[in-house]
């Protein structure tokens, strides 16, 4: 025993080192490539932004933009319809996902795959799927930015429902329930007082998903002839380069603002299994932004 | 601080001690899932601050009985009576049953305190008295310096014991433990065991506790269920249960058991050749006497010596504190003898031994049952 104490090391071990090393280094290059091509697009189009055609630097693409009346009110619409998107969603989908985990786990599969399917059927003909299929519906509805809502609550889903459910997975549901059940509690009161506080990152993260999507969802709002933040984006982007990449930064700003403020409240309050549903989040949403971006 | 530990006993559990609590009873109650019948008509009574634990495999309708008792499990027909009062029909939320868990059921969000005051909170009990009433829940425990801490903050030991103040602290009628200690280690497990045993007996209040563990069920129960496929197989003492099994499955699943071939002298007396007499009680599957039978013996009703004559060979030993357990076998049979450990140096392995009777045999039955 003696002599392998004082033995040189395996060579192995030299390989092992250099192994660590190369994968270092690998990793640094990923990150590195992943970072630029992320941060280029961005400082490339703040920087046109301030400088345009010219070599001075300008805020009059933001002063003429935050100026203009349309952008306020596309903005206001947007967020108006993110709201009720959030608000429809979060009444969707939190009883039904903590229902399907504490009452019928074995459709928990079949509602994956049913969540999944506005990413497999087209935004245009979904929405022409819903002009045919609800045109009939009363004016307060058809005729309003509610289709829209109604609309985005659906083609959120992907992202929403899984956000959701991972949360609604790390608490043993059926447990919980009957714990409150067993000490007199309703439902509601389970809901409220048990379950909503420890399902807080999955909540929030579904909050700043959906209204992201809000915010930069085109196709769909185009399709229906609304013009939203992103619509408008797009007209000005046809006319005015600087305005609409400053645009596209005052945008990212709005989204990134409370996705900080999320993603700070997860890391103070939650452990690292709960850091989950931030980080699903963030992704999402850089993948917002850089539609909205472009 | 004794005097209001010595309070809270007394409102837990409609009492003051033992026999204060209320009556619990299960009349045929039958429960399936598909074609499985997890419950096929379970009857049993349990009397006003007894301590019943039910036993049986997993899959044997334990858990399911207890959850059907809180009203977690709906029931297919049959009938729950707490306190003499029929509660078939009542939400889990309307008995005024306290369960503890099998996995860690406290609410993450809240400190042990919070925990504590849920139920009270939802009873509207004011914020001043609940707290008043969680302090003393969490000192009986003996966790009054946990108060603050979540759940993740304390061992497995310590959340059980909260989730036990916890249920305890509505002052239910009826107190449910679902293998509370099954995820504990071995330590934490028999000093909650006794702590859990010490508090029942103070407060007195009905107890259900669910568990596969024979040794956790013969410590702890004033009566036993020891259940099979949805089937009370036997609802006794320990000592009943231990020492005369009603059926062959409780004789085989509580504790080790040899099965002999001899015969039965007569109506109290069993043989077997080479061992000795065994006096046995009659049951519905002894034979007439005079016959052959199966004869069924718990090890320590046997006795060892060393025999270069005898029958049987020491084929494995087992040193287990004060006693040894001790292996032999005969032809193709195995057999096991406790012995005390002072004997220990009289067997090796190896070595032919004789067995000699020393005690009563718990079952006698007819040949080739098993």
């Amino acid at each position: 025993m003696a002599s392998v104490i004082g033995a040189p090391a395996p060579s192995t071990g030299g390989g092992g080192g250099n192994v660590l090393k190369v994968g270092k280094v690998f990793r640094s290059v990923v990150l590195g490539v992943v970072g630029l091509f992320f941060l280029v697009p961005i400082v490339s189009s703040a920087r046109f932004s301030f400088t345009g055609t010219t070599r001075g630097i300008s805020f009059s693409a933001y002063s003429k933009l935050l100026s203009d009346p349309q952008f306020w009110s596309t903005l206001f619409l947007s967020a108006k319809i993110g709201l009720g998107t959030v608000l429809l969603t979060l009444l969707l989908l939190i009883p039904t996902t903590v229902w399907v985990h504490w009452k019928a786990p074995k459709i928990r599969r079949v509602m994956e795959a049913l969540s999944l399917l506005p990413l497999v059927i087209p935004s245009v003909v979904i929405t022409l799927g819903v002009i045919t299929s609800f045109g009939s519906l009363p004016n307060i509805i058809m005729g309003t930015p509610v289709i829209l809502a109604l609309e985005y609550v659906i083609l959120a889903l992907p992202y929403t429902y899984r956000t959701l459910d991972s949360a609604v997975q790390a608490l043993d549901i059926k447990t919980l329930v009957e714990a409150g059940q067993s000490l007199g509690a309703s439902l509601r009161k389970i809901l409220w007082w048990v379950l909503l506080p420890n399902l807080r990152s999955g909540v929030l993260g579904v909050v700043v998903l959906a209204f992201a999507f809000c915010l930069g969802e085109f196709a769909v709002a185009s399709l229906l002839s609304f013009t939203t933040f992103a619509v408008y984006l797009v007209q000005i982007g046809q006319t005015q380069a600087s305005e609409a990449i400053a645009f596209s930064l005052i945008a990212l700003l709005f989204t990134w603002i409370p996705l900080s403020v999320v993603t700070v409240v997860f890391s103070r309050r939650s452990g690292r299994r709960k850091k989950g549903g931030a980080l699903l989040a963030a992704a999402q949403l850089t993948s917002e932004v850089v539609d909205l971006a472009e | 601080m004794e005097s209001s530990k010595t309070a809270v006993k007394a409102e837990v559990g409609q009492g003051d001690g033992k026999g204060q609590g209320v009556s619990v009873r299960l009349s045929n109650v039958k429960r399936a899932y598909g074609s499985v019948l997890a419950l096929a008509g379970l009857s049993l009574e349990a009397e006003p601050g007894e301590f019943v634990v039910m036993l049986g495999p997993s899959g044997c309708g334990k858990t399911t009985a207890l959850r059907a008792l809180a009203g977690l499990e709906p029931i297919d027909s049959g009938s729950v009576y707490v306190g003499g009062k029929d509660v078939t029909r009542l939400p889990a939320s309307k008995r005024s049953i306290g369960m503890v868990f099998q996995s860690y059921s406290l609410f993450p969000n809240m400190t042990s305190l919070s925990n504590v005051e849920f139920g009270l909170k939802v009873r509207g009990i004011s914020a001043t008295e609940r707290r008043r009433r969680a302090h003393e829940m969490l000192e009986m425990v003996g966790l009054i310096e946990q108060a603050d801490r979540y759940p993740h903050q304390m061992s497995g030991g310590q959340q059980q014991r909260v989730a036990l103040a916890r249920a305890l602290a509505i002052k239910p009628e009826v107190l449910l433990l679902d293998e509370p200690l099954s995820a504990l280690d071995a330590k934490v497990r028999a000093n909650l065991r006794e702590q859990i045993k010490q508090l029942q007996r103070e407060v007195g209040i009905t107890t259900f506790f669910v568990t596969h563990d024979q040794e956790e069920a013969l410590s702890l129960a004033d009566r036993i269920a020891v259940m099979n496929n949805g089937n009370l197989e036997q609802f006794g003492t320990p000592t009943e249960v231990y020492s005369a099994p009603a059926t062959d499955f409780v004789a085989s699943f509580v504790g080790n058991v040899n099965v002999f071939e001899g015969t039965l002298l007569d109506k109290e007396t069993a043989v077997v050749p080479g061992v000795g007499n065994f006096p046995y009680r009659q049951s519905e599957e002894t034979p007439t006497p005079g016959g052959s039978a199966e004869i069924l013996v718990r090890p320590e009703a046997m006795t060892i010596r060393a025999d270069s004559d005898g029958e049987y060979l020491v084929t494995d030993v087992t040193f287990l504190g004060s006693n040894v357990k001790i292996k032999v076998e005969r032809g193709d049979t195995s057999f096991i003898v406790i012995q005390g450990s002072s004997d220990l140096d009289i067997v090796s392995l190896g070595s032919k031994v004789s067995l000699e009777a020393k005690g009563s045999a718990i079952l006698v039955r007819r040949k080739a049952h098993l």
